[in-house]
């Protein structure tokens, strides 16, 4: 089903504050933190949303918005405006309330104006803040052919991190029959062991009864959540389909990143796909902003198993098991191990850098150590997770 | 609290709309305010604890459905009957956050059954 035939708007969330990932997010909201040292989040499911055919696209941003929407004025200003299409930064206007979104739902109410000038049949909601591939035009044909008022994409789970999640059951048609918010004893799917279905926070809503549900909470003391609020209401009046994400082609795959611990661990997890695997196909490309540089330069240098973008230069380092990003200059005898460093940093010579994630614009001297020590280190360095983080345009 | 005591606010730019809203209200017992702008809707509001408000779309400067928005995000509970000669703006989003939308007619029964309706359901 081609998305680009229909009538269809999507509404991007991505106002995340992200404060688990501190110092990632002290100058920029989580979609707008880096991934594999030269991507940011957002550029997945921007990506996956332009390759699966959605074209008119509104990213609702909020907290420290600025590199965000930098990032889209650069990087996603591509689309042809003249047939319509476009991926447009909306700042919280306060145009309804002078508070900021106080939740996903209320995110959207503060934006009905948008649904008003534009009148889609269908509206998809999703969230800026995972990492993942997803063919959003096939969880639209089972929209569609459900003939739902919503559909809810689902994916597997183990019982033991459900609770940190919307937890969703299906019954045998695939609609879903409950849906609970981070529940104490998360629902099963039968016959799949310790296995549940949790919400992804992807929607896709029939324009009319997204409204009727978001102006009903709007008169409503509640928390304004599609999660929370919003769908466990609709269970009981509408008609609300489930969409298994494993079913999708590009299903196996999906990062929440939402600590310091799980954002390095998707890193490292990118860095030994090895270039093969969900995240990286040639006919699914993730797009991000690419200033033009020459490539990486290498002067007796030893690389293992790590990426290095171009216009950077390494001089006689080694490095092992390392993300390494654009115009990054490491110098003579330093060491890199097990560690993200990303674009603008220049490391000095001699230096010893281990399981350590240095942010954009990072400058270190000769001889500096990062994660050799670090009990020591902890005068110098934010450590999470036995991770040295240190934040944008950090200079030792 | 009684009946007697609710209060109910009329924004409409029209002046015959609001003297016939205010009479007929006034007999079946309510407390009315009248308002001839959404500008000055708003100020009553502030002003003023209503318990219900009866609102006109198509007025001079500030329309019905920016007043409507600025009510919610203000008073989110406070009920809002939209009152308008037009019955296309029900199509529009904006007025679905509406308690209620009533065309306006000369009979006057719809609007005070739905009203006497909001109002005997409001918490207080």
């Amino acid at each position: 089903m081609a998305l680009t035939s229909e009538n269809v708007l999507t509404f991007l969330l991505a106002g995340g504050k992200g404060t688990r990932l501190y110092p990632l997010t002290r100058d920029r909201s989580k979609p707008a933190v880096h991934f594999a040292a030269r991507f940011r989040i957002i550029d997945w499911v921007l990506s996956s949303a332009i390759n699966s055919g959605l074209r008119q696209i509104y990213v609702l941003t909020q907290f420290k918005s600025l590199s965000l929407e930098k990032h889209l004025r650069y990087g996603w200003n591509f689309l042809a405006n003249e047939l319509g299409e476009f991926v447009q930064a909306v700042p919280a206007q306060q145009r309804i309330s002078e508070q900021w979104y106080s939740g996903t739902a209320d995110a959207i109410f503060q934006n009905l104006h948008l649904l008003e000038d534009h009148r889609p049949d269908h509206v998809v909601i999703l969230s800026g803040d995972h990492i993942y591939n997803m063919d959003f035009s096939e969880m639209f044909k089972r929209h569609i052919d459900t003939g739902a008022d919503l559909t809810i994409s689902a994916m597997e789970i183990n019982k033991s991190e459900a609770h940190e999640f919307g937890v969703v059951t299906l019954n045998e048609q695939g609609m879903v029959d409950s849906f609970i918010e981070k529940p104490q004893d998360p629902a099963l799917i039968k016959g799949e062991g310790d296995i549940c279905y949790v919400n992804m926070g992807i929607y896709i809503f029939k324009t009319d009864t997204l409204v009727r549900e978001l102006a009903k909470d709007a008169r409503e003391a509640t928390a304004h959540d599609f999660g929370k609020n919003i769908i466990p209401d609709m269970l009981n009046n509408s008609i609300v389909a489930g969409f298994d994400f494993k079913l999708s082609r590009f299903g196996t795959y999906w990062r929440d990143v939402g600590t310091i611990a799980s954002y390095y661990e998707a890193n490292m997890e990118f860095l030994n796909l090895k270039g093969v695997d969900d995240l990286i196909k040639p006919q699914w490309r993730i797009r991000t902003l690419g200033e033009q540089m020459p490539s990486a330069y290498f002067t007796d240098a030893e690389i293992h198993n790590s990426t290095v973008g171009s216009g950077s230069t390494v001089f006689r380092a080694k490095i092992t098991n390392s993300l390494i990003g654009r115009n990054v200059h490491i110098g003579e005898g330093t060491v890199i191990e097990d560690s993200i460093v990303t674009s603008n940093c220049r490391v000095g010579k001699n230096c010893i850098i281990k399981k350590a994630i240095l942010d954009d614009k990072v400058t270190l001297g000769d001889g500096i150590k990062v994660g050799v020590n670090p009990k020591e280190e902890a005068k110098f360095f934010f450590f999470s997770d036995g991770i040295a983080v240190l934040p944008k345009n950090f200079e030792l | 609290m009684s009946e007697i005591s609710k209060k109910i606010l009329v924004i409409d730019d029209e002046e015959n709309v609001r003297e016939l809203l205010k009479l007929e209200f006034l007999d079946l017992g309510f407390e009315v305010m009248t308002a001839n702008s959404a500008f000055n809707g708003l100020q009553v509001l502030k002003d003023h604890k209503m318990d219900l408000v009866i609102l006109d779309i198509k007025m001079p400067g500030m329309d019905g459905i920016e007043a409507l928005e600025k009510i919610i995000s203000t008073q989110r509970g406070l009920p809002v009957i939209i009152h308008s000669a037009y019955s296309h703006y029900k199509d529009n989003y904006l007025t679905w956050s509406a308690t209620s939308y009533v065309v306006k007619s000369g009979d006057l029964t719809e609007l005070t059954a739905k009203a006497k309706e909001i109002l005997a359901n409001k918490e207080d």
